[in-house]
């Protein structure tokens, strides 16, 4: 049977709204997230975390947000630029990112004003919009908003030259980034993944009803984490087939970061018995040393 | 995918719909006779464009390959070539439901995210839009009666996921990978992945995408990436050529069913092919900006860790599926890094690139070249087909080009790559395997 290796949990960062805690994204919370009104980030500024404006004007607002979130949680994990991870004896190809994404429409607010003026009648004119474009559109808008494109950011910014995974499967799609950086790490494809999940306003149709909101884990291989002397804030463990359900209160408001902040607000409770256990997903405290992942028996009588 | 304490992955299912075939033997035949999906696109107009081909899929039913025609309703045109390629994979392989524990079937999707149609929702937009914001008070006034009241449900980014789920009763493992065009090969690798691990038994892989999307169109011309002559030139598409000028857009949806080796064996299914190593990179550094993000380390790390995953030394294959995408840094970095691989071998190692017949078809390529080299390992099978327009091969590239005529004979070992234009890479190995 093959062993798996150990996974630890070594940063997180997040941001949320005024007015919204994390531990309102808890499974368990009495005043869900879902129930506040949509709001954005006060105070946001994307050179405080990305410091090229370069690159800067190549991302568009959700990737802003997306990729602080992840440099909290590098700087949380001991890592404020890409040498960092050399420096700490990580090997650059086993570094990857998983990120989860809700909806990634290119319908940003600029696109769907020059589709209306060029569809009289609700009818799209494709000369008109021609025309349109050439003077107020990007040529290269498509490529700046693929959907991938926050995992590709993630990646320049920290010399990420490992797996790289972009889900998009509605309210799940966090916890599901969480499982795919899981895998990569204890089936040795990988030494360290950033697991990100952001929303943001950019989608001009979903902008009243979205909460702007990010959060952010590094988890990495516990030999890694140990060699190089990292706090480890928790161990996890996923089940072999994890189902696609998603355990959050707030992922509503949230789509794609309330999974992964349910997480980070599990995280928040860890060291208490037992251990915080989400679908497909549990969490162990850090000096738990029972729990190994070397059994993948599947499980039975289910069918 | 054999390391050890690892079960082996095989194929026994390939459904395709592509503008090469409706069917994998069909796609083979087209790739032997060198024959272009490229041509004039009958459901769209092109006439604004410079270039007015594209990989298109015709004559497509979507009831000969979905079973279910009332779910056409919550389906667009390319969500119809996904679903209805999952469903062939699905009914070539023989399988049937029951025999199964449905939480140990996954499928895994590379799609394109968002799914919505434009057009349905305009009128109701007209109605609702004011001074560039949504104004919400209005749409449910008057632009909800104008809207398709489906539309939300079309437009999830999951929504093949859903179908194929549904088809196969899967409760298992699923993933729905918005990777532009790596995310079909990646989800074929990761289902290889979840079954030699254990987390499943058999999975449903592939992906779908149309690029023939005015919008879109518009912005990949203005950015440099289509091909800009004018006309209706089916060789528009010229991978690995002097004279490559970028890439044909296309659509469509190639699957494989993907088992456990005593799992196929025991229910007696047909083998096609083994799966025996997968890697997937990243560029991790800036590439030139707009032209693509693809990168020659990527390309060469990915190609390296399926190569290790199999076990395999370069100098063991027999063919090389490229990316093959038609613009000029794409095809240098992937050559380059061919050559960093494959070292003094690259020179005998036959490369072909698909696109150079079908267009891209974004996440949809990588599935369809998977069928392709599947081909290739057959006994009957097209062998390596040619590069179609390689003309005048680039000579910086130095690489075995197939040109003119597909290789004849059976391939014993084949890789293939694909990479989005975020630089994302992903490159897989199969074999062929013994009766």
């Amino acid at each position: 049977m093959k062993t798996f290796r150990p996974v630890v949990i070594t940063g997180q960062g997040w941001l949320l709204p005024p007015g919204v805690e994390l531990r309102q994204f808890h499974p368990q919370a009495t005043a869900p997230a879902a129930e506040f009104a949509p709001a954005r980030l006060r105070d946001f500024a994307a050179g405080d975390y990305v410091r090229d404006p370069k690159v800067l004007r190549a991302m568009n607002r959700l990737f802003q947000v997306a990729a602080a979130a992840a440099v909290l949680a590098m700087r949380d994990a001991g890592f404020q630029l890409a040498r960092d991870l050399t420096g700490a004896g990580h090997d650059p190809a086993r570094c990857g990112t998983a990120v989860a994404m809700s909806e990634i429409s290119p319908l940003t607010q600029n696109l769907l004003d020059a589709v209306i003026a060029c569809s009289p009648g609700g009818r799209f004119d494709l000369a008109a919009f021609g025309e349109i474009a050439r003077h107020q559109l990007h040529p290269f808008r498509r490529l700046t908003m693929l959907p991938n494109m926050a995992a590709a950011h993630i990646s320049l910014l920290f010399g990420l030259q490992g797996p790289s995974y972009t889900l998009d499967s509605g309210i799940t799609a966090g916890m599901q980034a969480i499982r795919e950086a899981y895998w990569a790490i204890a089936g040795d494809k990988a030494d360290l993944m950033v697991c990100e999940a952001a929303d943001s306003p950019e989608n001009a149709l979903r902008r009243a009803a979205t909460q702007e909101a990010a959060g952010a884990l590094v988890l990495e291989a516990e030999a890694s984490a140990q060699a190089r002397q990292a706090r480890i804030l928790a161990r996890v463990r996923a089940q072999p087939e994890y189902p696609c359900t998603a355990p959050v209160s707030g992922s509503c408001a949230a789509p794609a970061a309330g999974s992964l902040l349910a997480v980070l607000a599990s995280l928040c409770e860890i060291g208490l018995d037992p251990p915080q256990s989400l679908p497909g997903l549990e969490l162990f405290p850090p000096a738990s040393t029972a729990e190994t992942v070397s059994s993948l028996t599947p499980r039975e009588g289910r069918a | 995918m054999s390391p050890d304490g690892q079960r082996r992955v095989v194929i026994t299912g390939m459904g395709v719909l592509s503008p090469l075939g409706h069917d994998p033997r069909a796609l083979w035949q087209s790739l032997a006779a060198g024959q272009s999906g490229i041509g004039p696109v009958e459901h769209l107009s092109l006439a604004p464009f410079r270039s007015r081909v594209g990989g298109a899929v015709r004559n497509f039913n979507p009831r000969q390959f979905i079973a279910d025609p009332k779910s056409f309703k919550l389906m667009t045109r390319s969500v119809r070539l996904g679903v209805a390629a999952a469903e062939s994979a699905i009914a070539a392989s023989g399988w049937k439901a029951g025999a199964d524990d449905n939480f140990r079937l996954a499928s895994l999707v590379g799609s394109p995210g968002h799914a919505g149609e434009r057009d349905e929702l305009l009128p109701g937009l007209e109605q609702a839009w004011r001074e560039g914001e949504l104004n919400l008070e209005a749409f449910g006034e008057r632009g909800i009666s104008v809207t398709n009241p489906l539309w939300l449900l079309k437009s999830l980014a999951n929504i093949v996921l859903y179908f194929v789920s549904l088809k196969l009763g899967a409760q298992g493992y699923n993933a729905n990978y918005c990777m532009s065009g790596a995310g079909g090969i990646m989800a074929i690798g990761e289902g290889a992945r979840a079954i030699a691990s254990n987390r499943a038994d058999l999975a449903v892989a592939g992906g779908y995408e149309s690029l023939l999307d005015e919008e879109r169109l518009e912005s990949f011309e203005r950015s440099g990436l289509l091909v800009l002559e004018s006309g209706e030139d089916a060789t528009a598409s010229r991978p690995f050529d002097r004279d490559r000028r970028g890439f044909v857009p296309g659509e469509g949806g190639a699957f494989v069913v993907l088992e456990e080796l005593g799992h196929a064996r025991q229910r007696g299914a047909h083998i096609w092919a083994e799966v025996l190593g997968f890697g997937l990179a990243n560029p991790g550094r800036a590439q030139a900006p707009f032209a693509g993000h693809e990168s020659t380390a990527a390309f060469s790390s990915a190609m390296q860790s399926a190569l290790g995953e199999a076990r395999l030394d370069a100098w063991e294959l027999n063919a090389i599926f490229a990316h093959g995408l038609g613009t000029p840094h794409a095809d240098r970095c992937e050559a380059e890094a061919i050559k960093q691989c494959l070292t003094a071998r690259a020179a005998y190692v036959p490369v072909t690139a698909v696109k150079s017949l079908s267009g891209n078809l974004a996440a949809g390529s990588g599935p369809l070249e998977v069928i392709a080299a599947v081909g290739s390992l057959q006994a009957d099978g097209p062998g390596v087909p040619a590069i179609a327009n390689c003309r005048h091969p680039d000579p910086d590239l130095g690489l075995d080009l197939v040109r003119g005529r597909a290789r004849a004979g059976q391939c014993q070992k084949v890789l293939i790559n694909s990479a989005s234009l975020s630089g994302a890479t992903a490159s897989l190995v199969l074999g062929g395997i013994e009766a």
